[in-house]
Formats: structure tokens, C-alpha cells, sequence
């Protein structure tokens, strides 16, 4: 018997497909409306995709901690500016206001302490008549952590 | 009726950078007195949670209630404590400097932020307010002047105000920065009874946790200029050599200080390495506004990129 674990599940309106990996598969499950199978694909490959998900593990009952990091220019090297915390486990609150230094001196300093980089802001070009505008901070990184509940 | 003192060219630019001036406690005992009186006293009894509480004061309170757009001066009644207030010589001086002599009233509102055995029964757990800027998306150069009032000291277990010096100028949608929790630089408010912190309008700011066991009140006034804010402040002080520009990067250690280039081009903790030139730019050219005169400059930033040819 193949062990599968659900990776993602993806609503439409009439439609539910189910993405799921074991050690050597990547299988998809269409399913209609009232939940009868519709289609099934079985991608028979040696993914290094389905290899890397099974040996991490998944742990779906795992929480998710995110730390948004905000430096000073778009290296991740450089000072951190702004921060927030919104943590996923439930055990910890932060709310504005609540912390005068950063976690972090750096972006980069979050990842040697194993926080995994989920998305960064791009560099937009300078829209013509708009070069000197100020607005919302422009580098901002989002981290995360997934924490196994027992970790709690 | 005393003569209003007016703001000096160095805390007008200091206002024009950091975008707020704080007046320690120049309110007096006798009118934070009276103004407390007539936000009344709720009993605790009656207190369930922090919007009941709003309900109640809204409902009983003495605090006048204005329409939008009546001139500043016929808001409040002369006996009122609010009128007292704004009739500070101090008072009457900055908001003359920064809005004119005839202001119009747009709202106030009394702030309060409640101790954590308001929120005992509440399904609202306690939390700060977000960060965020008054109003909406507001591009112009004119600005309106939001006076906060501390009608009672303010300690830092209270929750006072936070704000983030030099924000002013960056365009931002309200709460769209809520995502922001913690920014380098960002200050609370502590401070005596009576202090007024005068803010322009596009300030990021946001009230504090109250940890204290007391409510915290602050009341907030919105005014608008009816006439363009043009070299309304005292401008006696204005050196000669305010339009000549000094050295810049490479100054022989000794530095030439013009204090108000100074203030213009001192960066906040938060300035990011690029942007933060911008904030430079914006506040050359927020200072050209008050000073009605496009020639003005502060270490060549704008004269610099202004040196084109047809």
C-alpha cells in the first residue's frame, strides 16, 4: 500500500482537486461537486519533489509562525527597520507597539536561525511624475517557521 | 486676549521634518481640571465593555457638539475649557503658525483607551490600535493640523499615543500600514498633564495598550487652513544666509551648521538607504511650500536634479 500525504487542496466552483505526493508518486484527484471521482493522475516518476516532501515529513497538524522582517534596502543583508510577529500556534500575541528592537539585526540573520524565507518584494521601476513619492515601506520580507503543535 | 506667540523658523522646520511639536504640559491645572469635569465620571458599575463606555460619555459628557467647517474660533463656547485652551497664547501662536488666523473646525473626538478589566466580559481581546493615517489618501501640499490633548499625565503604562517621527510625508491608505507592528524610531507618549502634541495630518500613529487601572484620555482637534500656509510663522529669525547652500559629504570634520538645513536633511531611524533622500527631497520641497519660494534648497538635493536644459 502507497502512503500519500495531501499536499494541497484546491476548491473551484464545481470542482475539488487534490494534490498528494508518497516517495515515488505525485498523484492528482479531481473530484465533482458531490464527491464522486472525476479523474486521477498518477505522475509514475521518481520526483525529487514527492522525494523532498515525504523525507521532510509533513506534519499537517503543524502551525505556522510568520515574521515580516522590513530592511533598509532590498539586500537581505541590511538592517531591519520594521518587524511584526503573527504566530500561528496560538501561544504567543504581538500587536503594534509591543517591541522597541528587532528579533533580527538583519534578514539574513533570520535565516541562520532557521526562519525560511517565503517572499520578498519586488523592485518596481519608478512610474513617471511619481519618482519622489513615499508611501508603504518598500522591502519587505515574509519568513515563516512551521511549528509541530507537541513543539508547543 | 493675549497676543499669540508664534512658532520660530527652527520649530517650523522641525515641524516641516518630523511633523509634529510637542508643548509639555502648557495646558494649565485649571483647564485640564475643567476639561475633565465635563467628560463627566461613569460608574464603574455601569461598565461593561470599552463601547458601552464610549456610549455613555458620548451621551453625557459636556463636550460641545460641532459641525464640520464652522471657523475654529465659534466651535466652543469662550467659558468652555477647549476655548481656554486654544486661547493659550502658546496655543493661539502655532495653530496660527501652521494653519492661519482663521481655521476651520473639521471634527474631535475624545480617544480613550480602557484597562484590561474592561475587556473582562468583552469577546475584543485587548489589543493596540493599529498604525495607520488619519483620514484617507491625501496627496496635498496644504496639510490640516490634528491638536492631541493630554488632559491628565500620561505614564508609559497608560498607553500613550505612538507615533513615528518624520512619517508625515510618505502616502499611505489609512490602515493599509496595520501590517506594520513595530517601526525603528517610533515613540509613545508619557507626558505631564496638559501637553499638546500638534501633529500634521499625515502622521502614522495609533493608541497604546493600557496597562495601567485607569482609563487614558486623550481629545483630538482637526483643523483646516482656510488661506494658503504661506510664511505664517515668525519669520524674523530667518538668517541671511538661509538660501546659501554649504558644504556637503566631504566637510573638513568641522561641519557648517545652517540649523534649519540641518533639520531638513537629519534622517529617522526608519528612513530606508534610498527613500530616506526622498524624505530629504519631500521636505525641501514642503519647505519651498512654506516659504512660498521654489529657489529655496538643502544640500543640493533638488538643485541637483533640477539642472536641466531645454
Amino acid at each position: 500500500m502507497k502512503l500519500f500525504y495531501v499536499v494541497s487542496v484546491h476548491h473551484t466552483f464545481n470542482t475539488t482537486t487534490i494534490i498528494c505526493v508518497s516517495r515515488l508518486y505525485i498523484r492528482v484527484r479531481i473530484f465533482n461537486e458531490n464527491g464522486t471521482s472525476k479523474m486521477r493522475y498518477d505522475l509514475k516518476q521518481k520526483l525529487l519533489l514527492a522525494e523532498y516532501m515525504t523525507t521532510q515529513s509533513i506534519d499537517l497538524s503543524a502551525r505556522q509562525q510568520v515574521m515580516v522582517l522590513y530592511t533598509a534596502n532590498s539586500a537581505l543583508d541590511t538592517a531591519v527597520i520594521a518587524w511584526s510577529f503573527y504566530d500561528g500556534t496560538g501561544k504567543t500575541t504581538h500587536m503594534a507597539g509591543d517591541q522597541n528592537e528587532p528579533p533580527y539585526q538583519t534578514g539574513l540573520d533570520a535565516l541562520l536561525d532557521g526562519w525560511r524565507l517565503i517572499q520578498a518584494s519586488p523592485l518596481v521601476s519608478h512610474v513617471s511624475g511619481d519618482e519622489f513619492k513615499t508611501g508603504y515601506l518598500k522591502y519587505e520580507f515574509f519568513f515563516e517557521k512551521m511549528v509541530a503543535m507537541e513543539e508547543v | 486676549m493675549s497676543k499669540p506667540i508664534l512658532l520660530s523658523s527652527e520649530k517650523m522646520a522641525q515641524f516641516a521634518s518630523r511633523g509634529f511639536l510637542m508643548m509639555e504640559g502648557v495646558v494649565p491645572k485649571r483647564i485640564n481640571d475643567q476639561f475633565l469635569k465635563d467628560i463627566g465620571k461613569v460608574p464603574e458599575s455601569e461598565i461593561s465593555d470599552p463601547m458601552s463606555y464610549y456610549g455613555k460619555v458620548m451621551g453625557s459628557s459636556a463636550i460641545p457638539v460641532v459641525s464640520a467647517g464652522v471657523p475654529l474660533s465659534d466651535g466652543y463656547p469662550a467659558d468652555n475649557a477647549l476655548a481656554k485652551m486654544l486661547a493659550l497664547p502658546k496655543v493661539m501662536g502655532a495653530v496660527q503658525s501652521l494653519v492661519g488666523d482663521a481655521p476651520s473646525f473639521d471634527h474631535h473626538f475624545l480617544h480613550m483607551t480602557f484597562p484590561p478589566n474592561f475587556y473582562q466580559d468583552s469577546s475584543r481581546p485587548q489589543a493596540s490600535q493599529h498604525w495607520h493615517q488619519d483620514s484617507t489618501i491625501d496627496p496635498r501640499q496644504a496639510f490640516d493640523v490634528q491638536i492631541m490633548y493630554f488632559p491628565h499625565a500620561v505614564t508609559a503604562k497608560m498607553g500613550g499615543t505612538r507615533y513615528l517621527p518624520g512619517s508625515h510625508l510618505r502616502i499611505v491608505s489609512e490602515a493599509a500600514i496595520g501590517r506594520y507592528q513595530n517601526i525603528r524610531g517610533q515613540e509613545f507618549v508619557t507626558c505631564k498633564a496638559g501637553t499638546l502634541l500638534f501633529m500634521h495630518m499625515g502622521i502614522w500613529h495609533g493608541g497604546g495598550l493600557n496597562l495601567s487601572n485607569k482609563v487614558r484620555y486623550m481629545f483630538k482637534i482637526r483643523m483646516c487652513p482656510t488661506q494658503r500656509q504661506e510664511r505664517l510663522w515668525d519669520t524674523s529669525d530667518l538668517g541671511s544666509d538661509h538660501f546659501e547652500q554649504r558644504p556637503i559629504f566631504w566637510t573638513g570634520l568641522k561641519g557648517i551648521t545652517n540649523p534649519i538645513h540641518e533639520t531638513l536633511t537629519t534622517s529617522e531611524p526608519w528612513f530606508e538607504h534610498d527613500t530616506g533622500r526622498l524624505e530629504y527631497i519631500n521636505r525641501v520641497l514642503f519647505w519651498r511650500y512654506l516659504l512660498g519660494d521654489n529657489s529655496f534648497d538643502a544640500d543640493y538635493w533638488l538643485t541637483r536634479i533640477e539642472n536641466e536644459f531645454p
